[in-house]
Order: C-alpha cells, then sequence, then structure tokens
C-alpha cells in the first residue's frame, strides 16, 4: 500500500486546500493562482467527461440542443433523467484529483530521492 | 460512443478503477518537472551543495561535508548549530519547496493541457464549450463548480455559495452540508475502492467473467455436439450431452452466485457510505463550521449583499464573520454559547448579537436532514436490495408467458424468442405523428399485446420528444421576441397568450411521453429480459430433469427452482408496475383492468383479522379475483398464511385444486385449478357446486379436504 494513503482522511482532504496538503501554504500567490486556475479547469474538464461519457450518441445530441435552448430546467430535467448527480461527480472528481496529484508529487519525490541516493 | 473518456478512478464504475486512468500524464509527458529537477541538481551541484540532500532535506547532519561535527571536548557543542548550519538547512528546506512547488505547478499544468486536447479531440471544442459555459453560465452548474471548489479547498465554503440574508441563513447550511456529505461519501467510496472491499469485489468480478467465459463455451460445445449427433451412436450422444448440460448448469449457478455476492457487496458498501457518510458529516460540519452565508449580525442595514460578512457556524466557535480572503486572521466570532470557552478555547471577538432564529432554523434542517438520512436511508437501501425473503407470496406470470415454455431443452444462448412482434399491429396504428394513447375500437385482450404496441412506439416516443424540444424552443424564442417589442397590439397579446397555451400543452405532454419512457417503456425491456432469463432457466430445469444423473442432481434442481421462482416474482411485480401505471395514466383498455372483486361477495372467507385491514383486505380479494380469472397461483412459501388462504377458499369456491408441496425448497406450486360443474366436486364439502360463492352456502372453519395427486395437500385454514 503506497504511504500517501496513510494520510488520506475524509476531514483533511475536504478541509485542507491543496496548498496545504502539498506543503506549500506560503507559495507566491501569483503562482498559487495560476495553480488554482489550471486545477478548477481540469476538475472541470472531468466532470464534463463524466457526463458526457454517460450519454450515448443520440443523448449526447439531446444534451447538445438542451444546451442550445438555454432552459435550465429542461436540463435539470434531463439530469435527473439519466440519473446524473453533477454535485456528486464534482466532489468525487475533486477528490480523485486531491489524491491523485498529491499522489503524482509525492512519487516524484521519492523518486529524485532516490535518484539523489544512487 | 466506443470510447469514454473519463479515466480517472470512478467510484461510479468500480470496474474501471483497475485501469491505469488517462489523467495520469504518461511516462515522459511529465518530463518537464524532471528535466527541471535535473537542472536544479546540476546546479546544485555547480553550488557544491551535498548530492543527498533532497533525500534527506530535514536532516541536519547532512551538511556534515561543509560543517564537519565537533569532535572530542567540542562534542557537547554539537547540539548547538552554528548559525551558519541552521541558515543553510532553512536553506534547502526552501529550495526544496521550491522543488516542489515547481513541480507541482508542472505536473497540474501538464494534465490540465493534456486533458484538455483529449476532451476536445474526443467530443468536440463546440460541445466541450458549451458544457464548460452550462458550468460557469447556469445557477446549476455555477453550485456544481462551488461544491468543487469547496472540495479543492481552494476557496472558503461561505464565500462561495454567496447568498446573503435570510435566504442564506436558510439555504446555505443545507447546501455546505450536501458538499461535505458527498465530499465524504465520495472519501469513503475511494477508501472503500482503495482498501479491502473492492479487491474482495475484483476476485468475485474475476470469477464471474471466468464463469461466463466457460459458460460460453460450454455452451458451444453443446452446440457443436448437437451438429455431431449424426456422427455418434445414441448412447455416446446421451453420454456427451449428459456430462455438458450438467457443466452448463453448475456454470450457471456459478455465475448467479457470483452475480448474487457482487450485489450484496455493493448494497454494503452504499449503506455504510450513507450511513457513516452522514454522521461524519454532522460531526465535521458542527465542529469546524457550516456555513451561513453573508449576513450583516453586527446590525448595520446595508442594501448590498457584497459588503455583508461571509459567516460558519460551528459548535467550537460559534458564528465566525470571514472577510474577504477568509484567511484566519480575518476571522471574528459572534456572541454564542460555546463549550469549548469553557475548556480554554479562543474567545473571539464578540459582536453583541447573537445568531437569529432563522439561523438555527437552517442549521436544525441541515443537520435534521443528515440525521434522518443516516437513520433511514441504509434501511431503505437495504429493504430494496433484500434478497427474496419467501415469507410473502408472489405470483408467477399468467399463462400467456408460460405458454412460449419450449417442448425440447434449447442450449441457452438462444433463449425463446420474445413475444412476436406486432407487424400486424403497427400497420393498424392511425398515422398521426403524435404518439396517439390506445385506440380503443383496437382490439388488445392481453396484457402482452398492449404492451407490444407501446413498446412499438418507443422510437415515435423519442422522435415526438426531440420533436417538442425543437417545437418549444421555437415558440420560446418566438415569445420572447414579442415580449422585448416596445409597442405591443392586441394581435401581439393574443400571440403570446397563444404560445403560452402551445408552450403549456407541449410542455405536458413532454412529461407524459417522458414518464412513460422511462416509467413504463424501459421497465417493459426489463420485463422481456427477465422473461428470457425464467425460460432459460426453464430450459436448465428440463435439461437436468432429463439427462443430469450426476450426485448434485437434486441440489442444482433446487437451485434452480428457487432462482425461477424469483425469476417469476420479479416478473409479476414489473407487470404489476406497469400496469398500474397505465391504469393511473387512464391508459389501459377496459378489458385488461383488474376487476374489482366485490368486497362483499368473498369476504367472509377472509380471516378476521385480515377484514378489519381494508389495504390488506383489498390485496387478498384481489389475489383471489386473479387466481379465479387466471386459474394461477404463483408458487408460494408452503404454509405462507396468504397462499393457503388462496387453495382453500378456491376449493370452498368449488374448485379443483392441485398442490405439490416440495420440502427441499420449502415452495408450493400449484398445479391445477379447474372448476368442476357437478357434484363430483370433492371440495366442496357439501356445498353445491352450483352456487359455489352464495353467501353462507360454505363455512368458512370447514376443514379442507384432501386433494389432487399429489395427495400432500393439507391446507392450512386460513390465519394460520
Amino acid at each position: 500500500m503506497p504511504s500517501w494513503i496513510n494520510d488520506v482522511d475524509p476531514q483533511g482532504l475536504i478541509e485542507k486546500n491543496i496548498f496545504e496538503l502539498l506543503d506549500l501554504k506560503d507559495a507566491p500567490e501569483e503562482t498559487k493562482q495560476k495553480m488554482i486556475n489550471d486545477m478548477v479547469q481540469t476538475v472541470e474538464n472531468r466532470i464534463i467527461a463524466r457526463i458526457l461519457d454517460r450519454l450515448q450518441e443520440p443523448e449526447i445530441r439531446q444534451f447538445e440542443q438542451l444546451l442550445d435552448q438555454d432552459d435550465d430546467n429542461a436540463i435539470k430535467n434531463f439530469f435527473e433523467s439519466h440519473k446524473i448527480d453533477p454535485l456528486q461527480i464534482a466532489t468525487q472528481e475533486v477528490l480523485n484529483y486531491k489524491i491523485e496529484i498529491i499522489n503524482l508529487i509525492a512519487a516524484k519525490e521519492d523518486e529524485a530521492a532516490g535518484d539523489d541516493q544512487n | 460512443m466506443a470510447e469514454k473518456l473519463s479515466g480517472s478512478p470512478n467510484p461510479d464504475r468500480t470496474d474501471d478503477t483497475t485501469d491505469a486512468p488517462f489523467t495520469v500524464p504518461e511516462e515522459g509527458a511529465l518530463a518537464e518537472p524532471s528535466n527541471g529537477r535535473k537542472n536544479q541538481k546540476r546546479n546544485r551541484r555547480e553550488r557544491g551543495e551535498k548530492r543527498n540532500q533532497l533525500a534527506n532535506p530535514d536532516d541536519d547532519d547532512s551538511d556534515i561535508d561543509e560543517n564537519p561535527r565537533p569532535s572530542g571536548p567540542n562534542r557537547a557543542q554539537q547540539t548547538k548549530k552554528p548559525e551558519t548550519q541552521i541558515g543553510q538547512t532553512e536553506e534547502k528546506k526552501e529550495e526544496k519547496r521550491e522543488w516542489r512547488l515547481q513541480n507541482a505547478s508542472d505536473v497540474i499544468s501538464t494534465i490540465r493541457k493534456r486533458e484538455n486536447e483529449r476532451l476536445e479531440q474526443h467530443y468536440g471544442k463546440g460541445l466541450k464549450g458549451k458544457v464548460s459555459r452550462l458550468l460557469n453560465e447556469k445557477p446549476i452548474g455555477r453550485l456544481v463548480k462551488a461544491v468543487g471548489k469547496i472540495a479543492l479547498g481552494t476557496i472558503g465554503a461561505s464565500l462561495v455559495t454567496g447568498f446573503y440574508g435570510t435566504p442564506a441563513l436558510l439555504l446555505t447550511p443545507y447546501l455546505h452540508m450536501r458538499a461535505m456529505r458527498t465530499a465524504i461519501e465520495g472519501v469513503m467510496e475511494i477508501g472503500q475502492v482503495i482498501y479491502g472491499e473492492v479487491s474482495k469485489e475484483r476476485s468475485v468480478r474475476l470469477e464471474m467473467n471466468a464463469a461466463h467465459c466457460e459458460l460460453e463455451q460450454q455452451i458451444k460445445r453443446y452446440q457443436d455436439l448437437e451438429k455431431r449427433q449424426d456422427q455418434m451412436s445414441y448412447d455416446e450422444y446421451q453420454k456427451w450431452a449428459r456430462e455438458i448440460v450438467a457443466n452448463i448448469a453448475r456454470t450457471e449457478e456459478k455465475v448467479i452466485e457470483q452475480s448474487n455476492q457482487l450485489a450484496s457487496l455493493h448494497k454494503a458498501q452504499h449503506a455504510f457510505r450513507v450511513k457513516y457518510g452522514a454522521y461524519a458529516t454532522i460531526a465535521v460540519g458542527a465542529l469546524n463550521g457550516v456555513s451561513l452565508g453573508a449576513q450583516n449580525f453586527d446590525g448595520q442595514a446595508i442594501p448590498d449583499g457584497s459588503r455583508y460578512h461571509h459567516t460558519l457556524w460551528s459548535i467550537r466557535k460559534g458564528a465566525e464573520f470571514l472577510y474577504e480572503g477568509a484567511a484566519p486572521s480575518n476571522v471574528e466570532t459572534m456572541g454564542h454559547f460555546n463549550p469549548f470557552h469553557l475548556l480554554g478555547g479562543d474567545t473571539g471577538h464578540v459582536l453583541g448579537h447573537g445568531l437569529p432564529a432563522e439561523g438555527y432554523v437552517g442549521l436544525f434542517a441541515a443537520f435534521s436532514g443528515l440525521l434522518y438520512s443516516a437513520i433511514k436511508k441504509p434501511k431503505q437501501i437495504s429493504e430494496k436490495n433484500e434478497k427474496y425473503q419467501y415469507g410473502e407470496p408472489d405470483f408467477a406470470p399468467p399463462s400467456g408467458n408460460g405458454s412460449k415454455k419450449p417442448e425440447a431443452p434449447t442450449p441457452p444462448a438462444e433463449p425463446p424468442s420474445t413475444p412476436p412482434a406486432p407487424e400486424k399491429k403497427k400497420e393498424d396504428s392511425p398515422p398521426a405523428p403524435e404518439p396517439q394513447l390506445i385506440s380503443p375500437e383496437k382490439k388488445l385482450d392481453t396484457f402482452d399485446e398492449f404492451m407490444e404496441e407501446r413498446a412499438a412506439k418507443e422510437d415515435e416516443i423519442r422522435d415526438r420528444l426531440k420533436q417538442i424540444d425543437e417545437e418549444l424552443s421555437n415558440f420560446r424564442k418566438e415569445r420572447e421576441e414579442l415580449f422585448k417589442k416596445q409597442d405591443k397590439t392586441d394581435e401581439d397579446r393574443q400571440k403570446i397568450k397563444d404560445l403560452n397555451d402551445r408552450i403549456a400543452k407541449l410542455t405536458k405532454e413532454q412529461k407524459d411521453l417522458r414518464d412513460e419512457y422511462h416509467g413504463a417503456l424501459i421497465k417493459y425491456q426489463d420485463l422481456k429480459d427477465m422473461k428470457r432469463g425464467a425460460e432459460r432457466i426453464k430450459g436448465h430445469i428440463q435439461r437436468i430433469e432429463k439427462y443430469d444423473e450426476s450426485p448434485d442432481r437434486d441440489k442444482l434442481l433446487k437451485t434452480h427452482r428457487r432462482i425461477l421462482a424469483d425469476y417469476e416474482r420479479d416478473i409479476e411485480r414489473h407487470r404489476k408496475d406497469i400496469r398500474d401505471f397505465y391504469e393511473r395514466k387512464g391508459l389501459l383498455p377496459d378489458k385488461l383492468k383488474p376487476e374489482k372483486p366485490s368486497n362483499t361477495e368473498h369476504d367472509q372467507y377472509l380471516p378476521d383479522e385480515i377484514k378489519t385491514n381494508e389495504q390488506e383486505k383489498a390485496k387478498w380479494l384481489n389475489r383471489l379475483q386473479s387466481a379465479i380469472t387466471e386459474k394461477k397461483i404463483g408458487p408460494f412459501s408452503t404454509g405462507n398464511k396468504l397462499g393457503e388462504w388462496l387453495v382453500d377458499t378456491l376449493r370452498k369456491l368449488g374448485y379443483v385444486v392441485e398442490r405439490k408441496d416440495d420440502p427441499d425448497t420449502g415452495l408450493t406450486e400449484i398445479t391445477k385449478i379447474e372448476k368442476l360443474e357437478n357434484d363430483d366436486n370433492p371440495n366442496q364439502n357439501g356445498n353445491g357446486p352450483d352456487n359455489p360463492t352464495a353467501p353462507g352456502s360454505p363455512k368458512p372453519d370447514d376443514p379442507p379436504s384432501p386433494s389432487g395427486p399429489s395427495g400432500q395437500d393439507s391446507p392450512k385454514p386460513p390465519g394460520n
């Protein structure tokens, strides 16, 4: 089991922001802002992918039409009828993303430390 | 769409979890940070730094080369680091942080670019842009993003929700709690995925897949054998057929067992998440804060929401105002009874106003909703998924389905065909573009005929739904144009009124069609699948009965009969649900409506405790009525109160009822229900068959008389 798993506790993952989890609280605001934009964009893309992945081709076309029509209720009904809960998806994706990033950075750090020791 | 995009571990689709997520950059994709790292390493080397400082950045001894540890008499001084050494350690920590920041920034950026490209390639820039706009501009999308940001932790929860005043007090706690709860459930799900639960699931899945493959092979072998029947002797053929059929039956049993196991695993995981997710949310929310939105508790009249303070409430700190940026230093605590203060917690800045009543209402609603969920939902889930208990009798489907039972065993790969497609009926259907509900003159004698007609309209319904969407969109645009007009004429107003009427009509039609599509037609497809499943199991039973001579034969038969009973039970439930749906909508032809038994006709036979319960009374009498009209009672648990009462009452009403009790499965099967028209009726107990239902003629307390060729029948009196 990877070591970072031990750090996964629901409260920490929810309450701490990604910079705290990565111990980068004091990073320059400008860099942090850029990272936030990238992260939000990635999560947004994943939410989009998850929503579209749930739909078959004709349903995607139907969804696209609804988006064009700009009818909030129709979109809401569409989600409901296809059992898509965007809130649930968003939260799952964000948490997955947090874990993934922490894991990736930790792994790279371990790898770098290993290189250095060799 | 063959390929689906989202590749991150998806708790909804646990089978995906073993796949490597596409979102994780492939080897080489993140070369940038690695190269950056190497460059930095080279730079450090140039500066003469020690090689392994990154491996042990916090280890002060790593500077031993540059700052040799004192020895001998100076040894005591080693605990006190020279100022230069402390400075260098700090420098290294700083460097490590810088490296991590650079690395994280690169990784995050690379992932974004790659995934963005992939998404645009796969779904097209246009579609991606449209959904993206939904997330950024529409209320529902903004909420999704807000939840995402809360969970990402990059923005304080109260700042994201952005509700003001009293609505905030009522709404935001609920939203915040919901988000947190989803998050906690999500983490638990991830936890389940990572830890043992899912490895268990994965192994069940693997076993199931293996069993499926084995089943396919066995079926192929059986088909080959059938083809080569002429090339071998009858004995040889029998020998092989017996072996293959026994194997098929065993593998089928394995598959069913494993799919049950999988279902119960999912059920347990879900119930766990719902229950403990809710408790955890309550605890986390109460301790760390629930958003109350933007509030103005300090009493100043500030009409503009932008100047309100954002507020959090928690047991530990009471209500807190979070000023812009939500940094901990920007938090003020309101006057509030705070148990933690008594334990020495911070008093905070008291603003002199308590939490208004609306605030407590909102909080109460949020907490009580979660508590309800924690207590009730797991129970509902477990009830919903509960494996069939044989305490309640259920009834096999009407004879229409059973009549299609194949005479000779057929390979399971080719299940009996579905009820014939109603091509003839389709020709009869009206050519109107809108899907018309059943035309009254049409002859639809059976439920299956009726449903086939409805199912044949499925495409039509889908097309009509699309058409309605288009029409609605056009009407709305037209109406908007009219609304925008500065000087509206009477004609315009009339047009708007007409458009409103048409929109209302279309919306109603849309709702009805959606209801039917999702509520009944999809269910009907499931029903047909179940029928096929039941037929397949019947085929297996026939094959086992005919060929299997292994010691496991009885066990296999028993298992298969139980599975068949499960199928039939489900089929009957689906039929009832679908029938109820059409009846509620007023679309069921009169002929197909269940006859309502007259309560005065048969209720004299009811046990006393049922007579006083209107709901149960109606249920029992309806069952009796369908047993009379369909001459069929489904298998029920031997000794079941309702089942035994039906048998007993039918006999009292002058029917010959034959039953077969199977002590192995604990089920009673009714093999015959026949009305006798003369005095030979052995079940009559002396009551005249000419008027078996006449009130008073049968005595409810009469002991049932034996009947049936099985000789096993000894129905218990009603009420037992």
